[in-house]
């Protein structure tokens, strides 16, 4: 069969628009192939929004989203495995320090980890974001094109309430060889502080200079609710140069105060509710070592749970009391029960778990046990130990009682 | 019917090579698992590159091997000028947030090894960070580390409460020499420092030797001031440390004499001066002559020879303000917080500033 003229003309025309559709077609499928991940409904040209991602309420995992980004922006950084340095070049949070212009370029990005969405990248600092606390956050857009914003969660609107509880020794007496004192908060304290927080007045209300030994590791309790201020005892002990040079802290006959700065800040970050002050008389300083055989011993009842009590002519360590004496049965072993100090640590209590049978007992006083002065069972605090370092000390010492 | 044969086969062969896993194999010393800091203060490595970093919270010592985190950077340690406020602007924090507790040199890698806390109270994090030859700070990821570990026993405790007894320990400072760590610690009630030799590889049941030090100096009184820093140090052959105290005596005691529950009596070699407390100590070589060079808080940084340490007479009478082994300031250093060597000829210090910045510094050795 023959074309007419017009017909061939026809089909050629229909050939052409073929191929050239093919063509089309083609190109759109290699678009597709190149760039599989596209998402339908690309936001490109819309300008990103940042924001912290707080959903748990959390500071420590607050993550800070990128949102409504432009496919290109991306790109790189779906081409390959990004290192840090690849998602700091897009984008980079850094730490705006107090009263200082944003994005500084001495301040390193803030350590985390991103991930890629469809159009968004989420950063996971290592540590959380501090309430508070303003971030630069600046993105890339490529050809030149930065944004930075500023981003922060609210600063907590919560009142301080910590406050000093009490202080041991918690008598208004003190020698005037004092070696340690006790500060108790009512609730955890900060990493920070110590010392610094802590002064000691004289009665002129004047600043007694350098009084506590300043320690490199501070002495806090486990759950950082009590510390422990060591007068300094080169200070305290006679013949040492510093107190040959400066004297003791405190001298007999006068009035001091203890006083507990209201800026300590505690685990929260937040001052103390309010200032501490504690005033107390100094009188001679104690010289002698601790006897038990002037202790006296009030032993309860057989089956009931009434404390065993101790009664100590003076004023001993609260901290050292709550460890260095125990009870045990005549045989050693380990009686359960809670132990309290009472009447300005004149008073040692122990409240058995288990009601006290008939039978032998003994208190159990390990030799580390002190007074406020830092003398010890046999050995005061000033004795010159020179000749007898070599000698090995007995642990414990045990006092036997009998329940009946 | 195939495919069971081949199951069956391949689940025969499996079986033989479980069971031909070595079962006698000892067990390691003590079980080795990612460190879980709840703090992390005074670090320092033995020469093979094992770091100990000390948990001062937990009481607990780990022995990390950093793995990739020892190779990773540029050999060396670079300068960082206000380093207190890189590591916070790394930690997403402010300077004020950031505590530093050590600084330990790689001794392989030369890299700088630096323990900080971030934060306050319960929520502060412990970090520990690595400064390289670029000058490059990063953060080792001990998640992902293996390390052994060891837990120093709480100081006794007789009172039978119910509630469980609060861990009253700290650890003031650490060092390593021939398989054995010692350990300085502090007792919340007790004003003595207590010495532990830990035989390392741990052994799960070794708590080490405590010793309690006595110093003799200021006349004839001892006194159970804690150790703020030492060093172990062979004195004519036999292992000694040397230790400095508040105020400053310098007192040398045997390693020989660490026995448990023994007391030690200490040799006070110098007084150093008084209104002073020293924080860090190393020793060094130069010119064929070693010397002991000591960070302190008020008197700047002392250079000590220590070829009269064996043969100083023991200070025991009272003194104005120094004896025994006379030592040299070292004026160019000046603020020196953390101190270690870095190489042969050069010390590395986290010097404070006069404006308050803290800096990581290589400084030659005086």
């Amino acid at each position: 069969m023959r074309s007419t003229f017009p017909q061939l003309v026809a089909s050629r025309r229909l050939r052409v628009i073929a191929v050239l559709l093919l063509f089309i077609l083609a190109g759109a499928l290699a678009w597709v192939t190149i760039r599989p991940d596209r998402p339908p409904g690309s936001a490109a040209g819309a300008s990103p929004q940042i924001r912290i991602a707080d959903e748990r309420g959390d500071p420590s995992a607050a993550k800070i989203q990128v949102t409504g980004l432009a496919f290109d922006v991306l790109s790189p950084l779906r081409a390959r495995t990004p290192t840090v340095d690849d998602w700091q070049r897009v984008l980079r949070v850094t730490v705006i320090k107090d009263e200082e212009s944003a994005g500084a370029e001495d301040v390193p990005a803030v350590a985390g980890t991103y991930a890629l969405g469809d159009h968004e990248i989420v950063f996971t600092p290592m540590f959380g974001l501090d309430p508070g606390r303003r971030y630069a956050v600046t993105l890339d857009l490529g050809g030149g094109r930065r944004i930075t914003r500023i981003v922060s969660l609210p600063k907590r609107d919560v009142a301080a309430s910590t406050i000093v509880d009490h202080v041991n020794p918690t008598s208004d007496v003190v020698p005037e060889n004092l070696l340690r004192l006790y500060v108790h908060f009512s609730a955890p304290m900060g990493r920070k502080g110590g010392l610094d927080y802590v002064q000691l007045l004289d009665e002129n209300g004047r600043q007694v200079k350098d009084p506590f030994l300043p320690l490199d590791a501070e002495l806090w309790n486990g759950d950082r609710t009590r510390f422990t201020v060591f007068l300094d005892p080169g200070r305290v002990k006679r013949g040492v140069l510093p107190n040959e040079q400066m004297g003791r802290s405190l001298t007999e006959g006068r009035r001091y105060t203890l006083v507990v700065s209201r800026e300590w800040p505690d685990a929260q970050g937040l001052p103390l509710k309010e200032e501490f002050r504690r005033t107390f008389r100094v009188v001679p300083p104690d010289e002698r070592p601790l006897d038990p055989k002037s202790w006296r011993v009030d032993v309860p009842g057989r089956g009931t749970h009434d404390p065993l009590m101790i009664t100590f002519p003076e004023p001993l360590d609260q901290g050292l009391l709550m460890r260095a004496l125990g009870v045990s049965t005549a045989g050693g072993a380990a009686v359960d029960g809670d132990p309290h100090t009472h009447s300005n640590e004149t008073r040692w209590a122990f409240t058995p778990r288990n009601a006290w049978r008939d039978g032998d007992y003994q208190i159990v006083v390990l030799t580390i046990l002190e007074d406020l002065a830092g003398n010890r069972i046999g050995r005061a605090f000033e004795v010159d130990r020179f000749d007898r370092a070599d000698r090995q000390e007995t642990e414990s010492i045990s006092l036997p009682f009998h329940v009946r | 019917m195939r495919s069971t044969s081949v199951k069956l086969i391949l689940a025969l062969v499996l079986a033989l090579i479980s069971a031909g896993t070595p079962t006698a194999a000892p067990p390691p010393a003590a079980p080795s698992a990612a460190p879980a800091f709840e703090s992390i203060g005074p670090l320092t490595f033995a020469p093979d590159g094992v770091l100990f970093a000390a948990d001062t919270q937990a009481a607990t010592i780990y022995a990390i091997d950093l793995g990739n985190a020892a190779t990773g950077g540029a050999p060396g340690t670079q300068t960082v000028a206000s380093i207190d406020r890189q590591i916070a602007g790394l930690l997403g924090t402010d300077v004020r947030e950031v505590a530093v507790t050590d600084l330990a040199v790689h001794p392989k890698t030369r890299n700088a090894f630096i323990s900080v806390m971030r934060g306050q109270g319960a929520g502060a994090k412990p970090v520990l960070l690595r400064v390289d030859g670029a000058g490059k700070i990063d953060i080792v990821d001990v998640a992902k580390l293996k390390a052994t570990k060891v837990t120093l026993p709480n100081p006794p405790n007789v009172s039978g409460g119910a509630r469980s007894p609060q861990r009253v320990q700290s650890i003031t400072d650490m060092a390593y020499q021939d398989g054995r760590l010692f350990v300085a610690g502090l007792s919340n009630e007790e004003f003595a420092s207590k010495l532990r030799a830990l035989s390392y590889p741990f052994t799960a049941a070794d708590n080490g030797a405590s010793v309690e030090i006595y110093h003799g100096s200021h006349g004839q009184f001892e006194t159970r001031s804690p150790v703020y820093t030492f060093v172990p140090y062979k004195v004519k052959g036999e292992t000694n440390l040397i230790a400095g105290y508040l105020c400053t005596p310098l007192v040398k005691f045997p390693v020989s004499s660490l026995r448990p529950g023994g007391k030690v009596m200490g040799t006070t070699i110098a007084e150093l001066g008084n209104r002073n407390r020293p924080l860090d100590m190393v020793v060094y070589k130069k010119d064929g002559k070693e010397f002991l060079l000591m960070s302190n808080n008020s008197r700047g940084v002392m250079k000590i020879p220590t070829d009269r340490f064996g043969d100083q007479a023991g200070i025991t009478k009272p003194i104005d303000d120094k004896a025994g082994i006379a030592y040299e300031t070292i004026a160019a250093m000046k603020g020196v917080e953390q101190l270690d060597l870095l190489d042969e000829a050069h010390s590395l210090v986290l010097a404070r500033s006069d404006a308050g910045a803290l800096n990581l510094q290589a400084l030659p050795l005086p």
